[in-house]
């Protein structure tokens, strides 16, 4: 595990953007989440009570600004635990989380919360079925108080916009929408508290790779034209690549190897990453020129 | 050689409380002994119902309502039910995306490994037994004396998987139909149950016909690959062919928004729109409302899969055009946006 703290200094990027100007938006340090689980009734009666399921076992991470970090692992390595306990959903077991430079202690605060937002893995689970996406909107932004109220509806608008959804969307239902473009209703409303990180688990692993590529377009986009922070937690090393300037693997509940993207894909260090990047499939063939596409 | 299954203009239509929704329409393809038939595409596009039609699994109340399905030479069309279950359990055998609902969780699954050898080829229990040992052997599950006895819930998603393999042999079927097989595991996990079905076929000369919507999946594994949209397949060829030089407009776009893990590009291509609405009918290529290189002729006439070298057919209008065709693509798709 790299003990390393200061980030952005970590490695040094070729080929790739480096991090931020490296003032820490977002840290963990030495975090530790456990899970209680209760055998059945035959452990109990033969006395065995619980057993410890150490999905986060002393992790330290930090996002500077301008930056995104990419979280890779596999399922059960404690990633997307981690990312919850970020977010301040989850009290850790023991650690701190640290908003820019304040460490959290019990849930955040409002004003913590619109420092640090997060998006959803599954776009269909997590928006509210009855409730518009102009009605999902307003009501994060008149519980902050992020606009006065008789500006609400004019933000929410912008919101759409941003996210690139037509302004018909403000008064449709999610059902109306599909997986990509429920994202991007995830996406904006994590952007309604013009938060400074976000984080997102698994944002894109529900979606076709066509719709895919148009959600990671809108984060690279979001990313350079809000100055904003993430980090993206994900097991698809193709899509952490195309989006992180620094990699964190982790696995059973440790960070095994952190690095600028470019130095964890093209000399990994630990014989885990090794594995997992020699069992990621490719495309028999590349011989197609990548062509620098405009949005759609 | 003859082939193992056969499909000529299938069509399955699902009747649903507001109209038929004509999800797959007008398939054709075939798979034979020892080849490895890929059929890509994304949700909605009909790849998994055209695989659960050939296997007759279709999801009530989606029914086949044109075309013929030929399985080792017989066509299977007009059979009646269960004389279609027995012929086509007796060549094929079919491996589902999540194993755990795929098993049965109160039995053990050495004894639903040997369930088909003793129900349908009729061999003593100790026989049975034998054989599935044999099997869980073959498919990587070490030591499979003590996970004979295991519960579906005991094992992971890799060897739940290795099971459903297992229990798809058992038959010794000639071909294996697999539905998204590796898409709930891990990557690790991933290369390993690939790996069982590539010696499987190198092996045992398997035939194997593998839907997914993972592009590089495939391109791993198969010979031959089925493009799908909208419930047509637009493009049919040689995996490196298909690969190298795409000739429909949407297997190139689907290439090219696929990010390579060795070689980040600024931006990702992206294909503007959404597939149609498979409720109505479609007066001309499915594609051409999200097409860079629409002409006038894609709104109103299908394109047929027009041959354009052996084995290579492409559904596009525009698939016979000089060479320079897939940047002639690109640069429509930028002056498109500019427009």
């Amino acid at each position: 595990m790299n003990p390393e703290l200061t980030s952005g200094t970590s490695g040094t990027s070729t080929d790739e953007p480096a991090g931020g100007t490296g003032e820490e938006l977002l840290a963990v340090e030495g975090l530790v989440q456990h899970y209680h689980r209760r055998g059945g009734a035959w452990k109990r009666l033969g006395g065995h009570g619980s057993s410890v399921v150490k999905a986060v076992d002393g992790v330290d991470l930090s996002v500077v600004r301008g930056e995104t970090l990419g979280l890779v692992g596999e399922s059960g390595c404690g990633k997307s635990t981690l990312s919850r306990c970020a977010a301040g959903l989850l009290r850790p077991t023991s650690g701190t989380v640290r908003y820019a430079g304040q460490a959290l202690d019990g849930p955040p605060d409002r004003a913590q919360r619109r420092l640090v937002q997060m998006v959803f893995q599954d776009p269909y689970s997590s928006l509210n079925p009855r409730m518009t996406v102009g009605q999902t909107l307003g009501e994060v932004l008149r519980y902050h108080r992020v606009v006065p109220r008789p500006q609400v509806a004019d933000r929410v608008r912008e919101l759409v916009d941003l996210v690139g959804l037509p302004p018909r969307a403000v008064d449709q239902l999610p059902r109306s929408f599909s997986g990509g473009q429920r994202q991007r209703i995830g996406i904006a409303r994590a952007l309604a508290l013009e938060p400074q990180v976000l984080i997102a688990d698994e944002p894109v692993s529900a979606l076709d790779v066509s719709v895919q590529a148009n959600i990671i377009n809108l984060l690279l986009d979001l990313k350079q034209s809000l100055g904003l922070s993430m980090l993206f937690v994900s097991h698809n090393m193709a899509v952490v690549r195309q989006i992180s300037d620094r990699i964190a693997v982790m696995h059973s509940g440790v960070v095994v190897e952190e690095g600028s993207t470019a130095q964890v894909f093209t000399s990994p260090q630990h014989d885990y990453t090794r594995l997992l990047l020699s069992s990621v499939p490719r495309l028999a063939t590349r011989r197609i020129p990548a062509v620098e596409a405009a949005t759609a | 050689m003859s082939a193992l299954l056969e499909l000529h203009d299938v069509d399955v239509e699902i009747p649903l409380p507001g109209g038929t929704l004509h999800a797959v329409r007008g398939v054709s393809l075939s798979a034979g002994r020892g080849q490895a038939v890929g059929l890509v595409g994304e949700s909605g596009s009909g790849k998994s119902l055209t695989l659960r039609a050939a296997m007759d699994l279709l999801p009530v109340p989606a029914r086949v309502t044109g075309g013929t399905i030929v399985v080792d030479g017989v066509d299977v069309t007009g059979m009646t039910p269960e004389r279609r279950r027995k012929h086509l359990s007796s060549v094929m055998a079919m491996i589902f995306q999540d194993s755990l609902t795929a098993l049965n969780p109160t039995m053990r699954i050495g004894d639903q490994v040997a369930e088909v050898p003793r129900v349908r080829l009729g061999m003593s229990r100790s026989a049975a037994r034998a054989r599935a040992l044999d099997l869980l052997d073959q498919v990587g599950i070490r030591d499979p004396e003590s996970r004979y006895r295991a519960y579906p819930h005991e094992l992971s998603g890799g060897m739940r998987q290795r099971v459903c393999i297992a229990i798809a042999l058992s038959a010794d079927p000639a071909l294996i139909l697999a539905d998204e097989p590796t898409t709930a595991l891990d990557v690790t996990i991933q290369a390993q149950v690939l790996g069982v079905l590539a010696r499987l076929r190198q092996e045992r000369g398997v035939g194997l016909m593998l839907v997914t919507h993972d592009l590089a999946v495939v391109s791993g594994t198969c010979d031959e690959l089925n493009v799908m949209y909208a419930g047509r397949i637009v493009e049919h060829g040689r995996t490196e062919v298909l690969l190298d030089a795409p000739r429909h407009p949407y297997t190139a776009a689907l290439l090219r928004s696929v990010p390579d893990p060795d070689q980040p590009v600024h931006r990702l291509l992206t294909i503007a729109g959404q597939p149609p609405d498979l409720m109505n009918p479609l007066p001309g290529c499915p594609f051409a409302p999200r097409c860079p290189a629409v002409v006038e002729r894609c709104r109103t006439e299908v394109p047929p899969l027009l041959d354009l070298s052996a084995g290579h057919q492409s559904a596009c209008w525009r698939a016979h055009e000089p060479e320079d065709w897939p940047q002639a693509i690109s640069e429509a798709a930028l002056e498109g946006v500019l427009r």
